[in-house]
């Protein structure tokens, strides 16, 4: 894979850096060099927050984003901050009721019917894998299944699945 | 391909710290470095050794000296203001040649600064903290694997010279998690014997050895001006001269041997850029960038801050020009400049509390280039 | 193996200490090497850790493993070695300035922490190497280096600060009367978790001649300000004032208060 370069962006407490490090951990086990990053100092509920992940068939020179090939957003304020940040053809998934420029997932909502809403951030990952194809869908879930607490395990499953087919319905 | 794991930066240090032997870690909580104690409070119990969370930093790293005289191979890790306060227990560690390793995660300051942003200001600190004269090894890491690797040998060369051996890392190397191979590397020992009765240099022998309290050797162990017996001469001037060139002398000594480093492209290089941890790495997104433009551009990433070797400076990089790339205001570019000479020493200095960008890198490094021209 | 007398702990390629004619120190040496003797202790199994002071260089001089640290910071040594070598008796050795001063944060702690230390405070009242400056434990009113007006602040009284931090043994003694002083020491040794010993001592040098005391006189004075706990007790409490009690103060048979 050539480099791919994620962030995932929202505001403190929305799992930003729980999301990445699940695209980070997927990337690992689909034998590819990852670097994962996150902001610090923002993890109080409200504040811009976002994680960053950087994908590469080879060894990672600069682990940082600087042109982003996907954005995941989650939450305005931490979008806000990467959106002139962009490579040209960037993915941009954002829930949908942000109402911000990109392709709207219905994310809160998924996650809301499946009874998990702590899982709208990896109804978005889930997205932009069924949407790109970057990584397939079973390391994607085996690192969810390999980093969810026990008791969350099936909800973020869940979670994953749905968004994986709504990426896929809009490919 | 080695078994991948993926791991943060200071659980990697954790992880190295336990494979070179090391059982006693004490440290105090502070931003950007707790979790190397929280990974050691976990781990040590599970393999025979001993956590201990003190009360302020200066306790932190006299309990790891105390230990390491106990026979325990000793760790603490801090950020800059702890740091601070650890550079008395350094300056005893030095005189009383005990081996042990500090983490400093570099964080943005002066004081207190912004706790949770990367900086590399404590590079000259990491040097010159301590009071007298003094030296010791620093060393740095630009990735969560070398990271590991440097850990492990942090612990090599404290043993080897029975002196403090400092890890210079930052925030944005502490907290990042990357894809690394843990993989078995080289361990030391203490050298505990024989109970000869000098247990300090200098010894025609080199650095003596250094039996654990309670088997025998009835040691005194002193911060005071001691000769090799470990006896106070607090007024003979002949034992206070050797004792501080021998302190000196057995680290600058092996200097060679100790500076470990990288270089790219620098044999056609016009314009050499030199950089360390993490600032390196956009260094070295910078430098690729321009060979592919054409720009007769290299790096040179030295991995161990001190001591330098002027002798291999010198002859990886010729009369080139050099631009000195860093997250503090050109503390390895002081270094350089007295062993280089100033005039070709270039700065670009970022202490914004972000890692640089290897776009303001390709730019200085173009910028030095046309002023060269 | 355990040592047959106490010349045996002398560490005599060192010897003599540099004590000041009239110091208490010698006398608190020898209790600590005849305390060591007298509880079974095997010499090689003790570790003697002192910071920065003239009582820190009661340990140079006894011939045990021995970590002479920086001004403060012997305690926090101790710990490490203590933490890591259970088998290893550790006794800590300084002065008030050294331990309740500059130290006095890692003594609160040790104590709360329960740490299997023994802690011996030579307090004289005095810095004594630095040339006679005020210490936490000067009282009131004297003169000293730094206070030539007499010392307007209110002391530490050592005992009540590390009970009050939790220690689960204390004494004082004084070193005019030394066959007592290594009672208390021995049951110190004896103690599994934290002890403490407040041994109070003269400085003649800084002290005494500043007062116009003879050294006799000064322990003379020390002799007759100290009192047996259970004896203080009877005292009517204008005169429990003016005199210091001594013994074990908790952790023993007379454990009670005695502030
Ligand atoms: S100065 Fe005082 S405490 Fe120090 S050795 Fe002399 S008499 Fe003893």
């Amino acid at each position: 894979m050539d480099v791919r370069e994620i962030v995932i962006a929202g505001v403190g407490g929305q799992g930003t850096v729980f999301a990445a490090r699940i695209l980070a951990h997927a990337a690992l086990i689909a034998g590819h060099h990852v670097a994962q990053s996150a902001s610090y100092g923002a993890e109080a509920r409200g504040t811009p927050a976002w994680a960053g992940v950087v994908i590469s068939s080879n060894p990672i020179v600069f682990p940082y984003p600087q042109h982003c090939d996907a954005v995941l957003a989650l939450a305005a304020p931490g979008y806000r901050l990467w959106e002139d940040r962009l490579a040209p053809g960037a993915v941009v998934l954002a829930e949908e009721a942000l109402g911000l420029p990109g392709i709207g997932v219905p994310a809160a909502r998924l996650a809301q019917e499946l009874g998990a809403p702590q899982a709208a951030n990896l109804v978005l990952l889930g997205a932009l894998l069924g949407y790109t194809g970057w990584l397939a869908r079973d390391v994607a879930a085996e690192a969810v299944a390999a980093l969810s607490p026990e008791r969350f395990r099936a909800g973020n499953l869940a979670a994953l699945e749905a968004g994986w087919r709504y990426g896929r319905s809009i490919a | 391909m080695d078994e991948r794991v993926l791991i943060q930066g200071n659980e990697a240090v954790a992880r190295g710290a336990i494979h070179a032997g090391c059982r006693f870690f004490a440290g105090y909580p502070i931003t950007p470095s707790s979790e190397i104690m929280h990974c050691m409070a976990r781990t040590l119990p599970e393999v025979g050794g001993v956590f201990f969370q003190a009360e302020d930093e200066i306790a932190a790293l006299a309990a790891c000296v105390g230990a390491s005289w106990a026979g325990f191979k000793s760790m603490t890790a801090t950020s800059g203001p702890g740091f601070s306060l650890m550079q008395e227990e350094i300056g005893y560690a030095v005189m009383t040649e005990t081996p042990v390793v500090i983490v400093d995660v570099g964080r943005a300051g002066p004081s207190t600064g912004q706790a949770t942003k990367p900086a590399q200001g404590d590079y000259l600190q990491a040097r010159f903290g301590s009071h007298g004269d003094y030296e010791l090894v620093v060393l740095s890491a630009w990735s969560v694997e070398e990271a590991y690797r440097e850990t492990v040998r942090a612990f090599n060369i404290a043993e080897e010279l029975r002196c403090p051996v400092v890890l210079l890392l930052d925030e944005a190397v502490g907290h990042l998690r990357e894809d690394a191979a843990l993989v078995p590397l080289p361990v030391t020992e203490r050298r505990k014997g024989p109970l000869g009765g000098r247990y300090f240099g200098p010894t025609p022998e080199g650095v003596a050895p250094m039996p654990p309290f309670g088997s025998g050797a009835r040691l005194h162990v002193t911060g005071s001006t001691h000769d090799p017996t470990g006896r106070r001469m607090t007024q003979d001037p002949r034992v206070q001269g050797e004792l501080v060139a021998w302190l000196s002398e057995k680290v600058l000594g092996r200097r060679e041997e100790l500076f470990r480093y990288e270089a790219w492209d620098v044999d056609d290089a016009e314009l050499v850029l030199v950089s360390w941890g993490i600032s390196a790495r956009a260094a070295r997104a910078a430098q690729l960038q321009l060979r592919q433009q054409g720009y007769p551009v290299g790096l040179f990433r030295p991995i161990t801050l001190w001591p330098l070797a002027p002798a291999v400076l010198t002859e990886v990089l010729g009369d080139r020009e050099v631009l000195v790339v860093e997250m503090n205001r050109g503390q390895l570019a002081h270094e350089l400049s007295a062993m280089l000479g100033p005039e070709r020493i270039r700065t670009l200095t970022v202490t914004d509390g972000r890692v640089i960008s290897p776009g303001r890198v390709a730019e200085a490094a173009l910028a030095a280039l046309e002023g060269r021209g | 193996m355990r040592a047959k007398g106490w010349r045996e702990l002398i560490r005599e390629d060192f010897w003599p200490p540099p004590f000041c004619p009239g110091c208490g120190h010698g006398i608190l040496m020898g209790a600590i090497m005849r305390a060591i003797v007298q509880t079974g202790l095997d010499p090689s199994r003790v570790a003697l850790v002192a910071g920065i002071g003239c009582a820190g260089w009661i340990p140079t001089y006894i011939a045990c493993d021995t970590l002479h640290t920086p001004h403060g910071r012997a305690i926090p040594h101790a710990a490490g070695i203590a933490l890591t070598r259970p088998d290893l008796r550790v006794i800590v050795i300084g002065g008030d300035g050294d331990l309740s001063s500059i130290g006095g944060n890692h003594l609160i702690h040790a104590a709360r922490r329960d740490l299997p230390l023994t802690v011996l405070c030579a307090n004289n009242a005095i810095y004594g190497m630095t040339g006679g400056q005020t210490s936490p434990t000067t009282p009131p009113g004297e003169r000293t280096a730094t206070a030539p007006r007499g010392v307007g602040e209110r002391p530490f009284d050592l005992c009540a600060l590390v009970a009050g931090a939790g220690a689960g043994f204390v004494a004082r003694g004084t070193v005019v009367r030394p066959q007592a002083l290594e009672g208390l020491l021995g049951k110190a040794l004896g103690h599994p978790g934290f002890s403490f010993v407040e041994v109070l001592t003269p400085c003649p040098t800084q002290v005494g001649r500043r007062k116009g005391l003879s050294p006799v006189d000064h322990l003379r004075t020390l002799g007759e300000r100290t009192v047996p706990l259970a004896r203080w007790r009877t005292l009517p409490s204008e005169e429990r004032a003016a005199r210091i009690p001594v013994g074990i103060l908790r952790g023993g048979d007379e454990e009670g208060s005695w502030t």
